[in-house]
């Protein structure tokens, strides 16, 4: 919005000084704000995308990459600096990885998948929903760091490409490694058929890794499956004793993880 | 041949370095070995993160109860279980994995009820 600060009332000069909203002071974007290009905002042309709604259940086993067998250590290939980091014994809560990208594609329980023009909306039921604009905004220079990153995708011949960056750099990649704030994600969610969808996952990080690695996830649709409510408060007692009541009074609390 | 296949999918899925369970460490389960419980169903809490079940078990005369920690309702509702999988007063024949600390529990692995039917955690087939 172009501003004439001439104009500016007295009223906004005052709400400005009181609130300390730069936002009045001269249009200044906020890192919160939504950017586009120039050309504004523009809904990806999704008109001819499978219709990806509803649950998904993963293939085989929460490992990594389903491909390796669990039994073989899955890192991608750090350099020198990066390497000694990962040997490092990590203080990220164990199970961190399942709540960041791109671990979080990797999530404990099934995947719900909303999709609607502007955005694909990915609901695990135990943990934080992750979103993909499709509405042509773009990454901004002060995107502030989170563990999903910021997501955005564009639908190309019935594949969605997302380009996801800004992950907060104390985050740890499944297994426990390290990554800098250099991170990219590139994903191709394809349908391999009706009832198979891939999320083809590459993550590129040149402070970290000598050189990019892709892995990927399976999804399986589950049209007769409905999302299940996860509290993980709900009883999170101690093992054993009766009815609950730890045995030996006891033992330390763990960091809750889920 | 259903307790078998229990066993090795638990198994498999223990052996996962870390992932599978790593929200709720079973390190404290003695997983080289199984053992069997012959028991009458106290209480079934089909709840979360994790379901238990408590059974008392006759040990020489004793009526002693044991905690038995299963998998989540996320996981077990999509394998047909639920919160009637069983009732107070069921007759089970169960196989866990120990507690290391000898306490009286363990990890669930499967259980045979008087009919001769067997349940066991294992992976849904896609």
């Amino acid at each position: 919005m172009k501003r004439d600060n001439r104009t500016v009332s007295l009223w906004s000069a005052l709400a400005s000084a009181a609130l300390g909203l730069s936002m009045f002071a001269g249009g200044v974007a906020t890192a919160q704000t939504a950017h586009y290009p120039a050309t504004g905002p523009k809904p990806s042309k999704w008109a001819g995308a499978p219709d990806w709604s509803g649950i998904w259940e993963r293939d085989g086993d929460n490992v990594w990459d389903n491909r390796i067998p669990p039994t073989l250590p899955q890192t991608p290939p750090y350099n020198a600096a990066y390497q000694k980091k990962a040997d490092e014994p990590s203080d990220a809560p164990r199970g961190a990885a399942f709540h960041t990208m791109p671990g979080m594609m990797n999530m404990l329980f099934p995947m719900d998948l909303q999709i609607s023009p502007s955005q694909v909306t990915i609901l695990s039921e135990n943990g934080s929903p992750r979103r993909i604009y499709t509405d042509g905004r773009v990454h901004a220079d002060d995107t502030l760091p989170s563990s999903a990153g910021h997501s955005v995708g564009r639908w190309v011949k019935g594949e969605l490409l997302v380009d996801t960056c800004c992950v907060r750099n104390d985050t740890r990649l499944p297994g426990g490694g390290p990554h800098s704030e250099s991170m990219v994600i590139k994903e191709r969610f394809y349908l391999r058929d009706h009832k198979t969808l891939v999320d083809e996952i590459t993550v590129e990080d040149p402070e970290a890794f000598t050189k990019p690695w892709t892995t990927e996830k399976i999804w399986y649709r589950r049209p007769d499956w409905e999302s299940v409510e996860y509290d993980r408060e709900e009883n999170d007692r101690d093992a054993p004793g009766a009815a609950g009541a730890p045995a030996d009074g006891g033992r330390p609390r763990p960091v809750p993880e889920y | 041949m259903l307790v078998v296949a229990g066993l090795v999918t638990l198994g498999a899925m223990t052996s996962v370095s870390g992932p599978a369970l790593a929200h709720h460490s079973f390190a404290n389960f003695d997983k080289s070995r199984t053992i069997k419980l012959k028991g009458t169903v106290k209480e079934w809490q089909f709840t979360n993160p994790h379901s238990w079940l408590q059974l008392i078990v006759n040990e020489g005369g004793q009526q002693v109860e044991y905690s038995i920690e299963g998998a989540s309702v996320n996981t077990l509702v999509r394998r047909g279980w639920g919160a009637k999988t069983f009732k107070p007063g069921d007759k089970l024949d169960i196989v866990v994995y120990p507690l290391k600390s000898g306490h009286n529990g363990g990890a669930f692995l499967s259980a045979t009820f008087e009919n001769g039917k067997t349940i066991s955690s294992g992976i849904t087939p896609n």
